[in-house]
């Protein structure tokens, strides 16, 4: 249990800073005008970050789906972390939800 | 039975959009190899006329297709492409729009060849037909640090079409021989197409079918917990 927590936290944060960075690009890439150098930027950073988030959150999703069930969480709430790895800022936030609610269920992990 | 409904439709759904997703991306990623594959600069020359229209957008099946071209060149509208290599020199791509029919007809960007540095003198003018394959404008974002110069450093539409007042084809056709005093321009020379993105769709599609198999095997685990329930249900009742 202890393993999957650690786990699950640093895929969690690996996935909230590609999915920042894949923000970052975005607004770069559509934001500015084309063909400079910024633009330019943002247009490869988003290609190869999409692509890395893409299979860190293929791991990320297994891992979120052991820990809910060995926590014996309910659909909804594996929902919520699976959908917190596709949008930006939200899984720092359901990161620590998640964390708060293993310590309040799990005394050996505070 | 009936509560089981709703979430069985709901992977049925999700399992059918992820597959479709994956198969999509599994298409992209053949086509763009087909179309990386496929070499059309040996076949005859066809006229400019047969492959598209001053208006048309680039037709995509025919990159490197020969095209005969027969017209008037626009001395004034001369540029020069920089960062081409000859055999591992840098130099300049000399390009000279070449009005399709007469003189005030739609106009294609014509690369004449390779040369070390600008001359003048290299520029044609008057009528002529020439050979050339047949190559979308480039767009790889790069800079033009002076653009004030006769030097640019991609073949882009937007930027020949200021220095003519005729309109532009969406294309651009490099002389299958060079003009004297030129050597000739190489498609090796031109920035080679990606595998790198047609590997992407790929790994795309992949991970597509991922989600759809874990969204069928969640729905799964779920049925079997919700059996276990109302088996425990249906014990506790007896």
């Amino acid at each position: 249990m202890r393993n999957l927590f650690l786990t699950y936290r640093v895929l969690a944060f690996v996935v909230g800073v590609l999915l920042l960075a894949l923000a970052v690009g975005m607004v770069l890439k559509y934001g500015l005008a084309e063909g400079g150098d910024l633009q330019t930027f943002g247009d490869s950073l988003t290609g190869i970050v999409a692509l890395i988030h893409g299979w860190v959150y293929i791991v990320y999703v297994v891992v979120a789906f052991l820990l809910s069930r060995r926590a014996g969480w309910s659909l909804q709430f594996l929902v919520l972390m699976l959908l917190a790895g596709l949008i930006p800022v939200l899984i720092f936030w359901v990161e620590h939800n998640v964390a708060s609610r293993l310590r309040a269920e799990h005394a050996e992990l505070r | 039975m009936k509560r089981l409904i709703g979430p069985t439709a709901l992977a049925l759904v999700l399992v059918a959009v992820a597959a479709a997703l994956g198969v999509w991306q599994l298409r992209a990623w053949q086509d763009r190899r087909d179309a990386e594959a496929r070499d059309l600069t040996q076949l005859d020359p066809v006229p400019l006329a047969d492959v598209m229209g001053p208006d048309d957008p680039f037709p995509g099946q025919d990159v490197g297709r020969p095209v005969d071209l027969a017209g008037e060149w626009l001395p004034q509208g001369a540029f020069y492409v920089s960062g081409r290599e000859d055999a591992g020199r840098d130099g300049l791509w000399l390009v000279v729009p070449l009005a399709v029919g007469g003189p005030d007809d739609p106009a294609i960007p014509v690369v004449l060849g390779w040369t070390e540095s600008q001359d003048a003198s290299l520029v044609p003018s008057g009528e002529a037909t020439v050979t050339g394959w047949l190559q979308p404008p480039e767009g790889n974002g790069a800079f033009d640090d002076d653009p004030d110069d006769d030097v640019v450093p991609q073949l882009r539409t937007a930027d020949a079409i200021q220095r003519v007042d005729n309109d532009l084809y969406s294309a651009y056709a490099v002389a299958t021989s060079p003009a004297d005093g030129l050597d000739a321009a190489t498609l090796d020379a031109l920035p080679e197409v990606g595998r790198f993105t047609a590997l992407r769709n790929l790994l795309y599609a992949f991970e597509w079918w991922f989600f759809g198999a874990f969204a069928a095997f969640v729905w799964w685990r779920w049925v079997r917990d919700e059996q276990a329930v109302r088996e425990a249900e249906a014990a506790s009742v007896d």
